[in-house]
């Protein structure tokens, strides 16, 4: 694995960086972390109780489920009622000679003889048999309407695979052609490639070949010819299946389609993802919101703003977070300026991820705002801060994180080592050896003989001086950060 | 005053009985909210691009212990390494092995010696040597030498010492993941807050072919115990852990395979060695700890099956396997007594624990009680054989009808066979579970609660692996023999 100045570090330093580098937002999830935090320092999030929107539906126990448990009991209750009362042909007063009256038979006779029949099956018998047949009968529904349900589902996937495999058989290598081929195909010979003979595919089928041709595109990313994709889209109809459903469809197909048209870069009107960025559903809401960040030239990032960033974000938004802002600057656009929302952001995690964000993307005079940040009562924020300069490689942060170093925490002195690596300025030697002294941390120690071995010839020279005078109990570390494999050297 | 006893009695088990079969109507309510919840709620492929793609994708360390596995040691690895994540780690725990396990490792993965400075954030048995690989093919693959501890937990905490990254997966090493297991179980920990651990499915691999150290085909096994055993995980993953994962009331992630916070198990105190139920031990010792620092925690059970294993082929090994079960479960409810009812453990100490205790722990008191009045009274003439027909037939069809919707649950989540009629299988086993295997689950949990109290000696005694033998072939005997020996205090 590579650190960002493509060096190659050992997996457990690379490891530890990429934990270090997750810690600013693990602990959106994640209750601790490295230990370094106590957990009395932690407070419960605000957003502990919001509900788990990016799994789909709240898992809150709304009302209406509420009363249709109510009305299931009360049913239940009706009928255990009828059950357990005395029949009223026990009573003489009610007892009718069979011959002396007719009527006409009605339909819902069968129903009243059926329901007689339950309630009278066991009179005379105790209640607990009662119930017990009760359960048998309400099980022997209850497994019918099951197998019925399955046989649907089987039913329905047996189509889906009888689908997939025609499209396998037929057309997956011509579609394979068209996605992945060296030059644009025209409309034309696309139908005359795919040749589906006048055949319309209906909302199935068009689900199924979406499917495939992102599998296919997905094969061969970086490979794809846009052009081809889109026109091949629009001539089996996915297109229009593809406005329909964003326009009508639910909730969840809506957000599988946004992301069907992101990974295959699919362009759509905006007055259809217009609507959806202000739409209730909070993941669909969010789904549309980085799609027009992506499509749009004028305002890409107009809702990507302290309202969207405030919200409920969890570990997820930041993985999409950061592959939006690439795609973006893949796109060749302007990179957005965080540091008027990182102040109106209310939740640190957020907020360390925003200054993670401007050294990933921002300018140099952004990351000289950032020396704020260094003196935060806030754990987290401050680590983000250090990070973002190693992101960043800026060069006038290496002499205030070296200043600020002899009051930091472990963590937060690993941190501000591994940034420092990353700036390499080529000064940094003394400083590594001087600080070695100064922990009595082996992780940290470790820390800094890997920065001074891979920094310099002068670097190594240091480590090589540090050892020589270093305590026996102190060796496996030197001979850690000496061996080979670990380090990937051989 | 005999009559009233037995009364009493009887609407005793009765209650119980309803009261089971309602939480079990419950269970399977919430658990079909749970897997409507995490299936589908985005397209795979986008969630696969983004896991790849991002520098934010948290990697993974999988801890699997190995004790005298030479004979399937480096095509479970194989596996292992097969996983399709962007940033995990391999480290097997030699615990210990009197064969050849550790050479086959260092031969078939040009394994050297490397000089690591192991830090002992867990207490075990002392650490010999790690091994890394000299090929970058093998980079991921961390081998620790360690003296043995006796037990899985004591291996397990060695390979958390070792671990690089922020979750790890704990699993034994004759496990066979499935490709995209890791993938499954971290989009929980993205996606919710505060997870610890994600649970995956288990089911038995008994019946399933290994090529190159992936499964080739996944069946349904063919002998009755396996059998019987693959639907009782079934109904445990998917109707009981999913509900109580619904309500973040999860009691266990199984030992075989379960993803965790490493962090919060060091803090925890990682695994017990001298538990019977390690697994069950360690989340609530992990429980406790957010309980105690007031820390917000989530335990996910997903509705994939992420992992499969070789489960008892016959009653004996099962007998030893339910043994060790039923004394884990006791002993656990003795160790985090002050737990159950106690509001400070949330979920876990309102809910779970006093449900386990009166319908897990009781259950086989209650059954072997209940059935032993009834055979007195059938011998006195005291039964009334058309209602308790009727009782038997109400409680039979019950059971059938949970079977038919574990199946389903299975099958809407993902199928876990490849062939439909392993399904009807599953039914008939579901059909003849009451008669011929619930009984013997009763009574082994009963001997197991037994030696605990009477604290007989015991060993996890030695789980005779048939494995997957040649890979083109269905499955052969062998004689891997896994011996863990331990002492009890």
């Amino acid at each position: 694995m590579k650190a960002g100045n493509g060096q190659y570090l050992s997996t457990q330093d690379a490891a530890v960086e990429t934990r270090e580098t997750h810690l600013s937002v693990s602990a959106a999830s994640g209750p601790t972390s490295a230990g370094a935090v106590s957990p009395q320092a932690r407070k419960k999030s605000a957003y502990d109780e919001s509900g788990d929107r990016r799994m789909g539906h709240n898992m809150k126990i709304k009302k209406r489920t509420v009363l249709i448990v109510i009305g299931i009991v009360v049913l239940v209750c009706i009928v255990a009622g009828r059950i357990l009362s005395p029949s009223q042909a026990d009573d003489a007063a009610g007892y009718v000679m069979p011959g002396n009256v007719t009527r006409d038979f009605s339909g819902t006779d069968v129903w009243k003889y059926y329901l007689y029949f339950y309630e009278n099956k066991f009179q005379g018998y105790p209640w607990v048999v009662k119930i017990s047949y009760s359960i048998f009968v309400v099980a022997l529904i209850f497994c019918l309407c099951t197998g019925i349900y399955m046989l649907r589902f089987f039913y329905r996937q047996e189509r889906n695979k009888s689908i997939q495999r025609e499209f396998a058989e037929k057309y997956e290598d011509k579609v394979e052609q068209i996605v992945a081929g060296p030059s644009e195909i025209s409309t034309a010979q696309i139908a005359e490639m795919i040749d589906l003979k006048g055949r319309k595919l209906n909302d199935t089928e068009l689900h199924v070949w979406i499917l495939q041709i992102i599998h296919i595109a997905m094969r061969h990313k970086g490979y794809t010819m846009q052009v081809n994709i889109q026109r091949l889209i629009v001539y089996i109809g996915a297109e229009r299946y593809m406005l329909r459903t964003l326009a009508n469809g639910k909730s969840g197909s809506k957000i599988h389609v946004v992301q069907a048209i992101r990974l295959l870069h699919l362009p759509m009107p905006e007055s259809i993802m217009a609507r959806l960025i202000n739409d209730r559903n909070l993941a669909l809401r969010y789904a549309a919101r980085l799609y027009h960040a992506l499509a749009s030239h004028d305002e890409p990032y107009m809702f990507l703003n302290a309202d969207y960033l405030n919200s409920d974000f969890v570990r997820w938004d930041y993985l999409e977070f950061d592959n939006l802002l690439n795609e973006c600057k893949a796109q060749g656009k302007d990179m957005p300026s965080f540091m008027p929302i990182i102040y109106s952001v209310k939740s640190n995690n957020v907020q360390a991820l925003l200054i993670e964000m401007v050294g990933k993307y921002g300018s140099d005079e952004e990351c000289r705002a950032l020396f704020d940040f260094f003196d935060s009562d806030d754990e987290l924020i401050k680590r983000a801060a250090y990070r973002a300069m190693g992101l960043h490689r800026f060069l006038p942060a290496e002499k205030v994180m070296m200043a600020h170093f002899p009051t930091e925490h472990e963590v937060v002195r690993r941190t501000i080592l591994h940034a420092i690596s990353r700036i390499h300025s080529g000064q940094a030697e003394g400083f590594l050896k001087k600080v070695y002294g100064m922990t009595a941390s082996y992780h940290t120690r470790r820390t800094i003989l890997k920065a001074l071995r891979g920094y310099s010839d002068l670097g190594m020279q240091y480590f090589y001086e540090l050892q020589a005078k270093a305590a026996p109990q102190e060796m496996p570390i030197f001979w850690h950060v000496e061996d080979p494999i670990i380090n990937r050297e051989i | 005053m005999k009559e009233i006893l037995f009364d009493f009695f009887g609407y005793i088990v009765f209650f119980y009985s309803i009261a089971l079969m309602a939480s079990y109507v419950i269970m399977m309510y919430l658990a079909s909210r749970g897997i409507r919840n995490l299936k589908d709620a985005s397209l795979r492929e986008y969630d696969d691009q983004l896991l790849n793609e991002s520098s934010y994708s948290p990697g993974v360390s999988i801890v699997a212990p190995a004790y005298n596995e030479e004979k399937t040691i480096i095509n479970n690895v194989r596996s292992l390494l097969d996983q399709d994540y962007p940033t995990f780690e391999v480290v097997i725990v030699n615990d210990g092995s009197t064969d050849a396990t550790l050479d086959e490792l260092i031969n078939n993965f040009a394994l050297e010696e490397v000089s690591y400075d192991y830090v002992e954030k867990v207490h075990t048995r002392p650490f010999r040597r790690l091994f890394k690989s000299r090929l970058r093919e093998y980079s991921r693959l961390t081998v620790v030498d360690k003296e043995n501890g006796g037990t899985k937990a004591d291996a397990v905490n060695a390979g958390l010492n070792v671990a690089s990254y922020p979750y790890f997966i704990n699993t034994d090493v004759d496990c066979i993941l499935a490709q995209d297991a890791i993938r499954q179980c971290i989009k929980p920990v993205l996606k919710y807050k505060n997870v610890i651990a994600v649970s995956g499915a288990m089911t038995m691999s008994n019946g399933c072919k290994l090529k190159n150290g992936r499964l080739e085909s996944h069946r349904a096994p063919w002998g009755l115990v396996p059998l019987f055993q693959t639907l009782e995980y079934l109904r445990s993953f998917f109707v009981g852990k999913m509900a109580w994962s619904a309500i973040n009331g999860m009691p266990n992630v199984s030992g075989g395979y379960g993803l965790f916070d490493l962090n919060i198990m060091i803090a925890a105190g990682g695994y017990s060695a001298d538990s019977f139920a390690e697994d069950m031990d360690m989340l609530f010792n992990a429980v406790r700890y957010c309980c105690d620092f007031n820390l917000p925690y989530r335990v996910v059970q997903i509705p994939e099956t992420c992992c499969w294993t070789e489960g008892p082929s016959n009653l004996r090994i099962l007998y030893r396997q339910r043994n060790r079960w039923g004394r884990g479960l006791i002993q656990t409810f003795v160790r985090h007594r002050n737990i159950v009812f106690h509001r400070h453990f949330r979920q876990l100490g309102v809910i779970t624990t006093p449900y386990l205790f009166i319908f897990e722990f009781l259950a086989p008191v209650i059954e072997v009680s209940g059935f032993i009045t009834f055979i007195y009274l059938a011998l006195t003439g005291g039964v009334n054989w058309l209602g308790a027909l009727i009782i038997f037939i109400g409680l039979y069809s019950f059971s059938t009808t949970l079977a038919v919707v574990t199946m389903m649950y299975d099958y809407i989540s993902g199928s876990t066979f490849d062939k439909k009629r392993d399904y009807i299988r599953l039914f008939g086993a579901a059909l003849l579970e009451p008669f011929f295997y619930h009984p013997f689950i009763t009574l082994f949990s009963l001997i197991g609660y037994g030696k605990f109290i009477l604290n007989t000696r015991s060993n996890w005694g030695k789980m005779t692996r048939r494995g997957f033998g040649n890979e083109t072939n269905k499955i052969e005997t062998n004689d891997n023999q896994y011996a863990d020996a331990r002492q009890q205090n």
